[in-house]
């Protein structure tokens, strides 16, 4: 059969949890609110993995086009465009939330060229965002880590297993919102148990 | 009203709020601040259960969770709990609790015949018992025995109260908030350490609640108030209420309960009934305290007979006295001092007997309360004293059941006559009378010792200050284990109604350890885990058998300390969040569409598309595969696992996973990998495209996907760290979709951009390349056939993964496209004799699926020698076929095994199974794939597939496990 | 049980994944009784009732496979490191 090209058909893309937020019931803005919950939609998130004996070169190179160096042990690194986590000995997750930068992807290959694997995860992610007076409380109803401010500053990251999810924790710098990343298809599922766990303290969902 | 032995003033109970609740259908009144115990004793009832075994009427012992006795239903409907501990319930308005164990009533308790039977009911009955004749188990002895078995009955339907679990971190956890556990606090809490304080009951004290005694020269309550509004004002202080810690575990994680609700008729909105803790730190104190200790004499499980510090919490704590003519029973001085207490208290005592002069309490009068004692001197001369309270204090416990949870035993201590702790899990101290120092200067000492080191040892500066003083206290304490020379039953084990006769019994029999005893008489096995019952017990045993308590032993206690609910272990985690639920990028579509769906693992597969509402999934299949083989059907496959392999040595790693080679798969090629495991069977398979010189993407099957991941780490890491290689999981990057069918290039046309070109010629039959669709949207396109047609699989980032299907099935309509779910693609693999899962078992190797030419002689891979052992190559192990329904219309089971015709189904003469069936829709008839011996010598004869569970015995024709072109020409078109 | 990861630091066990006895060395596949030798690296095992070497994978941190000495009677753990000597260059 012949087939003709269908031109201007546009996709739209959708977030992790934009097919289930569009026909909830969104609970009345509440004063007072222990935790506030939004989801964060657009955003960068590539994997770097540094292959082996490149990873002083590729530090290298960082520094020299984003000011910021690779991290260790965990932590982050920020700078104006991007920032770092290091999930892994010679991984990391590059992300940008604020203003991410469409085509990131073509702009950073060059650069790290054959120094280390860069993937793009942008779309195999939920993230949402957690913030207010009752987010560790909150959180220790699945986390295991100790999320004490002295303990879990926000230079620091930690992957775990909470609520029966794998998911990867972070702070903003000043360390007001929580972030928890998960695989996306699993997005309605931490938004579900975060609720539950939020629902003593009162909490809003942001669309 | 008529609280008749409530006390006109005092207790710590709240006078201004006045309860109403029922017991057994009768209304009482009490205040706030009882427990159920406190109020209905104050109301004049001494009798609340029957005993398990002989339904003899049982009152309150105890003021706490060791409580054997009292156990009552409370609640009712889906809310009802059994077995609860009238001592530790917390009244609140409008309670209604029953007793249990009796029918028709607790007071004429039909089934209180069973005391007659008690020569026929002692110990280890049931193995002796029921045995003859073995036909009248099933039908007669096990209904008998279930009905009578077990205590209290469960509720019928689902709770409807919600529970939590939650994590807890702190520098130093203090277990009990007595003297110790407060002093704990208060020194690990000054110097700045993160402390967590737990505690059973709903205020901070312990035994000072109880026992009017003075610290700094006063009251000992002013100084709990003091410390308890201290402790509260440290930010760095977190006091758990009537939270339990029921368990140690390994490294320092704590398991604790708080009742968060319980003591209300139904919990706050939003608040869960009960929260489970798992409490990690690196330094705990055990604070636990100690059980007072009863003596065994004849009937000493009269209503009425109490230890003699739950007389005293019951009339100094609750204003309630147990009774009007008390005679109080002691081997130690601390039990002297329930005399004075009773006497302050307007209880007239009539006698008391004190052991160590030699005078002995032999027997307990009356019925379903106590009414006398017959007491006997050091002179041998007997005389009978009426009572309605008994109070006994024979020495204390520590509470070291949670020092044994790691596997120490408790060592007896001659001097103290108690166990206590051994071995101590690492991190955990024990302060005051869970380490046996019983007196109240101890306990303040220990626990600003013991607090003050564990702040030291979490790195803080422990402040000095002085220990509160307490009156000297000397016990001389000599126990009495059991009074021997006594008529009517002595017990040991209230709950499971365990009496010395048993151990006696158990003795003689041969039961001598401590571990046998336990079992065969089934002392401490109750709720109570035998709290008030153990030592007495071994004790016993000891003497019967002329060993020492030290000689004897004892058993060790198991977590938890006191039952927990099963629903705060779950927590969140029940019903549709049992586990997490993983969603494919088309659900919201396929859900509006009404399909039908399938947990696959964790994921939501749409299993068919309905047409209509009802359809069945067999007319839904068929409909499926015949619309996909005729035109062109639509199908997510996100759920695969897909790999990112980068690297200079990608390709060699893939040549040592894979039994084919990748190293000379071109660039924009793909191919089918098999992967083995090491034993040499196959462990997953999957197609591996070349995007790059040193790029690749795997893939995987959908249930196999986290296992690939974890083994090709493996091998990188642990096998050939020196190879330069990066692995990512990339299967929620890519939204996949499989388009298969006749039409299924035409479909696809209308979306790819213009200058992009999938003819056949351009893009032949596996082929892969990365394209752009609908306007420069980056996609991949895969042209690759699980169902046999024209099929190619395309993949765009996961955010377009909704928008796609809707365009597809926009632009498909007029191919002829139809959705089509893993019910048809199941279906329409098997017809082309692809392997999966039924076939992928784990004990199946390359050459039993026919897939030898995929295992290359060229080079070693994973698994490649053990895949060659002698007996993985004998001719007779089964291999992969086709069956064929001979009649056409019977269903093939999977799992049905096959046997020549006329053969006894024997293990001997079991020729293989069947591994995967479907009603073929192509082929009009029921066909599947199984593995036979020397299945391809027999092609094109038949053979039978016999089911007995789903009762089939079926007739099959052997042949090529591909049924459908099996030339693959339409792959290829 | 928690374990210690020598990146990511003390964990709950819920985040590993147990594969078994460490230390064993891939046979050379071309040896001449290597199916032999094979045979023993997959089923032959010291089973030690004490302290053992494990290989565990952080499946839920880093993803790292490590190499542990554990006390199977106690729990006892005693050292926890890379299995991947590139692993242990990058954190140095």
């Amino acid at each position: 059969m012949e087939s003709v090209y269908v031109a201007n058909f546009v996709l739209d893309p959708t977030s992790a949890l934009d097919p289930f937020l569009v026909n909830r019931r969104h609970d009345k803005e509440i004063d007072n609110a222990g935790v506030t919950i939004k989801e964060e939609r657009k955003f960068l998130f590539l994997s770097l993995t540094a292959f082996k004996n490149n990873y002083e070169e590729l530090s290298d190179v960082i520094f020299s086009e984003y000011g910021i160096t690779l991290p260790k042990y965990g932590k982050i690194s920020r700078s104006s465009q991007i920032n770092l986590i290091n999930i892994a000995p010679g991984q990391w997750l590059i992300y940008s939330f604020d203003n991410p930068i469409s085509n990131f992807l073509s702009i950073i290959e060059p650069i790290v060229g054959n120094l280390g694997a860069i993937v793009d995860l942008s779309d195999a992610r939920a993230i949402i965002k957690i913030s207010g007076p009752k987010v560790r409380d909150t959180l220790a109803k699945g986390v295991s880590i100790d999320l004490h401010p002295r303990k879990f500053t926000p230079d620091r990251a930690v992957s775990t297993f909470a609520a029966q999810l794998g998911m990867t924790i972070w702070q903003s710098e000043d360390g007001l919102t929580f972030y928890i990343s998960v695989f996306r298809a699993f997005g309605y599922s931490l938004l579900n148990w975060l609720i539950t766990s939020a629902s003593e303290f009162g909490y809003n969902i942001e669309i | 009203m008529s609280q008749i032995n409530r006390l006109a003033e005092g207790g710590l109970i709240n006078r201004s709020k006045r309860l109403k609740f029922s017991f057994d259908g009768k209304e009482f009144e009490g205040f706030e601040g009882d427990t159920l115990a406190s109020a209905l004793i104050a109301n004049g009832v001494s009798l609340f259960g029957r005993s398990f075994k002989y339904h003899r009427p049982r009152g309150v012992l105890t003021a706490g969770s060791e409580e054997p006795n009292a156990l009552v239903e409370l609640r009712s409907g889906n809310r009802l709990e059994p077995n609860t501990r009238a001592t530790t319930i917390e009244l609140f308005d409008g309670l209604a609790a029953n007793s249990q164990n009796r029918w028709p009533s607790l007071d004429i308790d039909v089934l209180s015949i069973n005391s007659l039977m008690a020569p026929l009911l002692t110990a280890g009955f049931y193995y002796k018992t029921f045995m003859w004749p073995a036909s009248f188990w099933e039908k007669i002895y096990e209904p008998a025995i279930r009905r009578a078995a077990g205590l209290g009955k469960p509720p019928e339907g689902f709770d409807p109260d919600h529970y939590e679990k939650s994590f807890a971190h702190c520098d130093v956890l203090v277990i009990g908030a007595g003297p110790a556990g407060i002093s704990a606090a208060l020194a690990a809490g000054r110097a700045g350490a993160q402390v967590i304080l737990c505690d059973e009951g709903p205020r901070l004290g312990g035994r000072l609640l109880s026992d009017k005694e003075y610290i700094n020269d006063k009251p000992a309550l002013d100084w709990v108030r003091d410390s308890t509004l201290e402790l509260e004002n440290l930010a760095n202080i977190r006091i758990l209420r009537r939270t339990t810690v029921f368990g140690i575990y390994d490294h320092g994680v704590y398991g604790a309960i708080e009742r968060v609700s319980d003591h209300m008729a139904i919990p706050r909105e939003f608040s869960p009934r009960q929260r489970s803790y798992r409490i990690i730190t690196k330094r705990a104190i055990l604070c636990s305290g100690a059980i007072e200790r009863t003596m065994v004499f004849g009937d000493n499980d009269r209503p009425g007979i109490m230890l003699g510090s739950a007389v005293r919490t019951y009339v100094n704590q609750y204003a309630a006295i147990p009774g009007k003519r008390g005679v109080v029973v002691t081997s130690s001085n601390d039990g002297l001092s329930t005399v004075e207490t009773l006497k302050k208290n307007g209880v007239q005592v009539d006698a008391i007997v004190d052991t160590r002069n030699g005078d002995m309490i032999q027997h307990a009068l009356g019925g379903k309360r106590v009414q006398a004692v017959q007491i006997i001197d050091k002179n041998g001369k007997t005389r009978e004293v009426e009572c309605d309270l008994v109070s006994i204090s024979n020495g204390w416990n520590p509470s070291l059941h949670l020092t044994c949870h790691l596997g120490s035993r408790p060592v007896w201590d001659e001097n103290k006559n108690a166990f206590l702790p051994g071995k101590l899990p690492s991190g955990l101290a024990v302060a005051g009378a869970a380490q046996g120092r019983f007196s109240l200067q101890e306990a303040l000492y220990d626990g600003i010792r013991t607090g003050n080191e564990a702040a030291e040892l979490a790195g803080f500066d422990p402040k000095q200050f002085e220990t509160p003083s307490a009156e000297p206290e000397i016990f001389d304490h000599r126990p009495i284990w059991r009074i021997k020379a006594s008529k009517g039953k002595r017990f040991v084990d209230f709950q499971h109604d365990v009496t010395d006769l048993d151990i006696e019994l158990a003795n003689r029999e041969g039961f001598k350890s401590v571990e046998h005893m336990k079992r065969y008489t089934t002392l401490g096995m109750a709720t109570d885990q035998g709290k008030t019952a153990n030592v007495a017990g071994l004790a016993i045993l000891g003497e019967v058998s002329n060993r020492t308590i030290s000689e004897v032993g004892t058993t060790i206690f198991r977590p938890p300390y006191t039952p927990v609910t099963l629903g705060a272990l779950a927590g969140h985690h029940k019903h549709h969040e049992f586990r997490p639920t993983r969603l494919t990028p088309s659900h919201k579509w396929a859900s509006e569409r009404g399909a039908v769906f399938v947990e696959t693992g964790l994921w939501m597969r749409a299993q068919y598309f309905p047409k209509y509402s009802g359809e069945n999934w067999l007319d839904a299949m068929i409909r499926e595969v015949k619309g996909t083989r005729e035109a062109a059907g639509v199908c997510d496959v996100s759920t695969l696992g897909k790999i990112d392999i980068q690297g200079e040595d990608a390709a060699v790693f893939l040549d040592r996973i894979y039994t084919g080679t990748f190293s000379t798969l071109p660039i924009g090629r793909v191919r089918y990998g098999l992967m083995l495991r090491e034993d040499g069977f196959v462990f997953d398979d999957g197609t591996t495209a070349r995007l790059g010189e040193k790029h690749f993407l795997m893939t995987t099957t959908t249930a196999g996907a986290a296992k690939v991941m974890a083994h090709l780490e493996f091998c990188h890491q642990v096998l050939w760290p020196e190879l330069n290689i990066a692995f990512t999981s990339v299967t929620e990057q890519w939204a996949q979709y499989s388009i298969a069918g006749p039409n299924a290039r035409a479909v696809l046309e209308t979306l790819i951009d213009p200058n992009i070109d999938i003819s056949n010629d351009s893009f032949s039959y596996m082929a892969c390349k990365s394209i752009t669709i609908c306007g420069n949207i980056p996609a991949r396109l895969f042209r690759i056939s699980f169902s046999g047609e024209l099929a190619y699989e395309i993949g765009v980032p996961n955010r377009y993964g909704d928008a796609l299907i809707r365009a597809l099935m926009d632009v498909g309509k007029k191919y002829g496209l139809i959705p089509y779910g893993l019910e048809a693609l199941t279906t329409m693999r098997i017809e082309k004799g692809h392997v999966a899962g039924g076939e992928l078992n784990g004990q199946t190797t390359p050459r039993d699926l026919g897939l030898n030419k995929m295992v290359s002689q060229k080079k070693d891979c994973i698994g490649k020698h053990l895949s060659e052992r002698p007996a993985l190559l004998e001719k007779n192990r089964p291999i992969l076929v086709g069956l064929k329904s001979i009649s056409g219309k019977s269903n093939l089971s999977a799992g049905a095994h096959f046997l020549d015709i006329g053969s006894n189904p024997s293990l001997d003469n079991d020729l293989g199974h069947m591994t995967s069936t479907t009603y073929s829709p192509t082929l009009n008839c029921w066909i599947g794939l199984g593995l036979l011996k020397n299945g391809r010598e027999r092609l094109g004869g038949t053979i039978r597939a016999v089911d007995f569970m789903r009762k089939t015995d079926v007739l099959v024709e052997i042949c090529d496990p591909i049924f459908v072109d099996i030339n693959g020409e339409r792959l290829r078109g | 049980m928690r374990i210690p990861c020598p990146f990511c630091g003390e964990r709950d066990l819920q985040e590993y994944s147990f594969l078994g006895e460490a230390g064993l060395k891939r046979p050379d596949p071309e040896a001449s009784d290597a199916q032999k030798q094979f045979h023993d690296y997959v089923h032959i095992r010291k089973n030690t009732a004490g302290t053992t070497s494990e290989l565990w994978l952080h499946t839920y941190g880093c993803r790292s496979w490590i190499v542990v000495q554990r006390n199977t009677l106690t729990h006892e753990i005693f050292s926890s490191e890379f299995a991947s000597d590139t692993l242990k260059e990058l954190t140095k």
